[in-house]
């Protein structure tokens, strides 16, 4: 391409009156002329950013979709299924009636120790008064 | 029969949903505000149903002139924040804008200075340099007549080049 058609055809862009044919035309130039005069740069590096512009698309990751299934969600729903089942049983274990009847036995046990151990203190109450009472006679002998 | 109706719309907009989305980017700078504003238009022209979309003389005209309108009500109605935007692009031309151009890439340097322009011309390039639309086609959508397109698109070029020239010439 004629360099001074160039010229005239970027004097007209500036100008605002270029069709979009000899617009193209430019990009072209541009996009394959490698030697151009160095104040053509700018209009090199903006033709340059135009068409990388209009390749931007809209975000594939965003906007509806669809949520197929896949054969190895079965596969892992079941397994997680299997799982959470052998987790809870192996945190709440079931009782043999033997095992009911000693755990019983021992709840019993356990609250019958209670009431005696209260009683026991009330006992130890008493003795610690008698301790005071001890100990003030003796100042009243001396 | 709906169904085939819906896949058509489907196919129908892909590239207007690229376009509107490069469009809207353009005037709200934002990737996740043209995410977002470009979803909004596509939903209105979904809720428009399909006789209605079929009836305009250009689906393409429409979308983009509601993506349009859609961002400069967004600005409007945010003018504290279009006032932050407008400091986060307006850096001014000193030592730093100068560091900051050879620290980064040519392209990255042209998305700035086409990004702090005013956003009328903002859309002036994108809908002639970069969607290559007829004169009469951005007159319609940016309702404005065809002479004052040329215009403004003579001015927006005339400045982008001043521009570089000017730092061409403090040594790029």
């Amino acid at each position: 391409m004629d360099s001074n058609k160039i010229k005239l055809l970027l004097t007209k862009y500036l100008e605002g009156s270029t069709s979009l044919s000899e617009e193209e035309t430019l990009r072209l130039y541009f996009k394959t002329t490698e030697n151009i005069p160095s104040e053509w740069e700018g209009y090199r590096m903006f033709f340059g950013y135009f068409d990388l512009a209009k390749t931007e698309r809209y975000p594939k990751g965003r906007g509806k979709q669809k949520f197929g299934f896949r054969p190895w969600m079965a596969v892992a729903a079941i397994i997680a299924v299997i799982f959470s089942i052998q987790f809870y049983s192996s945190q709440h274990p079931t009782l043999s009636p033997d095992q009911k009847e000693a755990q019983l036995a021992f709840m019993q046990f356990k609250s019958n120790m209670m009431k005696v151990s209260s009683h026991f203190n009330k006992g130890a109450e008493k003795v610690a008064y008698l301790d005071y009472w001890n100990s003030t006679t003796q100042k009243l002998i001396k | 029969m709906q169904l085939i109706a819906d896949q058509q719309f489907l196919d129908q907009i892909q590239d207007i949903r690229d376009k509107v989305f490069r469009i809207t980017k353009r005037i709200l700078v934002s990737q996740e505000e043209a995410e977002d504003a470009t979803q909004e238009v596509i939903i209105k022209l979904w809720n428009l149903g399909h006789e209605k979309r079929n009836g305009f003389k250009s689906i393409e005209a429409y979308s983009v002139t509601m993506a349009k309108n859609h961002c400069l009500d967004r600005l409007k109605s945010k003018q504290a924040q279009v006032l932050t935007f407008d400091e986060a692009i307006a850096v001014p031309k000193t030592v730093s804008l100068q560091k900051e151009i050879e620290a980064t890439d040519d392209l990255n340097w042209v998305t700035h200075l086409i990004n702090q322009l005013p956003e009328k011309e903002r859309m002036i390039i994108q809908l002639r340099e970069i969607e290559h639309y007829d004169f009469d086609q951005i007159a319609s959508i940016l309702e404005i007549p065809e002479g004052t397109v040329r215009v403004y698109l003579s001015r927006t070029r005339k400045k982008l080049r001043n521009q570089f020239l000017e730092i061409q010439k403090h040594g790029l």
